[in-house]
């Protein structure tokens, strides 16, 4: 028997109001399934199950607020998967989060979640920062010809080159694709966390997972699928929560560079600018050249400068390989 | 497809990407992506949404010419928006 219990969807999330049961006593469920709809600070997150098995019983009410941990349902499980999802650890979790009004999260809601997470993450992460300039004359070139020649429902965006990017450089710099909590521990998996604005209201952080085993062409499918779905609050247990590293992306400003705040219990942050035309220097000449500049803030306790510029460094150099990513 | 139809494709598309905002108030000949605040992501969602109602495929090499409302609206009319829902070939 398994128990299934209420998940954590980010570090600043203590507890959530069981909204909906999707099954019931005695359905069976896939993993994958979702099981339950419950509201967070977030908006309203539907639960997917890890297992496939049988519903043997059901804890938790619909409309009860309770704790992440809490057993909400009991499976009778066939086949057991694991699924080391990250579960950022909750003792770090801030306190001074605002209790949830009314009946979906709010824009003063997300407002509080963000301002708990930021908090907390100044408060506790010594940050230290690098940043390095990128030609980007190849992967604009390559990207422009790509879609240039497929169907417009197949066009890819630089930040799909910048996510792979970021998920083969994780591969060779483990130690940054890992938490903090009292003590480094490196993650299996490579989930890339895309912040997503949610314009005058905030930000909210959906996942791409597994970002280093996916092709080009499925991380753009993936955005095309989680980016509309958050900006409506309508993300999935799988969605959010389980990133082991964070990108933000302010281009679109026309700002040169952002630094970024570290998601507790993350120890990294990239921040990519926009590509801006600017003269650099191309084999002992002057040229003009599409260049953005890509930063990285690293939790301090975990790593060190060398190992974030190492990381940075691989970047840069996978942005030169387009066709190879 | 007439002037007014691709008027209304277009304004019912930036509606659906800022669903905030008051698209009737935006000038016709002003960057949208400004006025609304739409990113590239929003951008690339737009020219899929006129594909789709119109067959207009937009290349990115014309992008620049169609960040706002009346230069859309002309590109699509040069172009031969065809008002069908099906029409997946595009324009070529």
């Amino acid at each position: 028997m398994i128990d299934f219990t209420m998940p954590s969807l980010g570090a600043d999330m203590e507890d959530a109001v069981l909204v909906e049961w999707k099954k019931h006593v005695g359905d069976h469920v896939e993993r994958g399934d979702i099981i339950a709809e419950v509201e967070t600070q977030k908006g309203d997150i539907e639960i997917e199950v890890y297992h496939t098995g049988t519903i043997a019983e059901i804890c938790v009410e619909a409309g009860q607020r309770v704790p992440v941990g809490t057993v909400l349902a009991r499976i009778d499980a066939v086949a057991t998967m694991t699924d080391d999802v990250v579960q950022p650890a909750t003792a770090i979790a801030s306190t001074d989060v605002a209790p949830i009004r009314g009946e979906t999260a709010t824009t003063e809601s997300i407002r509080q979640a963000v301002a708990a997470a930021v908090t907390t993450s100044n408060r506790e992460i010594p940050h230290y920062y690098l940043a390095t300039t990128v030609d980007m004359q190849t992967s604009m070139t390559w990207l422009h010809a790509h879609n240039a020649a497929v169907p417009i429902e197949l066009r890819l965006l630089p930040t799909v080159l910048y996510i792979k990017a970021i998920a083969n450089a994780l591969r060779d710099v483990p130690e940054l694709n890992a938490t903090w909590d009292k003590g480094l521990r490196q993650l299996d998996r490579i989930n890339v966390g895309v912040v997503v604005s949610l314009r005058q209201v905030g930000i909210i952080v959906p996942t791409i997972n597994n970002a280093d085993t996916k092709p080009l062409n499925t991380i753009m499918a993936d955005l095309n699928d989680i980016i509309p779905r958050a900006r409506d609050l309508r993300l999935r247990s799988s969605d959010i929560g389980n990133a082991t590293v964070t990108l933000t992306s302010l281009g679109e400003g026309g700002v040169d560079q952002v630094y970024g705040v570290i998601y507790p219990p993350q120890v990294a942050v990239i921040g990519i600018g926009g590509v801006q035309r600017k003269p650099i220097a191309v084999n002992g000449k002057v040229e003009i050249r599409p260049v953005v500049t890509i930063t990285m803030a690293g939790d301090h306790r975990a790593t060190d400068g060398l190992t974030g510029s190492i990381f940075l460094s691989k970047i840069c150099s996978y942005l030169q390989q387009p066709e190879a990513l | 497809m007439t002037e007014d139809q691709i008027r209304e494709v277009v304004s019912n598309a930036l509606a659906s990407l800022a669903p905030d905002a008051d698209v009737g108030s935006v000038e016709a000949g002003v960057d949208f992506r400004t006025t609304l605040g739409l990113d590239s992501f929003d951008f690339l969602q737009l020219m899929q949404a006129v594909h789709t109602a119109t067959g207009v495929t937009i290349p990115e090499d014309d992008y620049g010419t169609v960040t706002s409302i009346h230069g859309l609206t002309v590109y699509i009319s040069a172009h031969g928006g065809q008002a069908t829902p099906h029409n997946a070939s595009g324009d070529h």
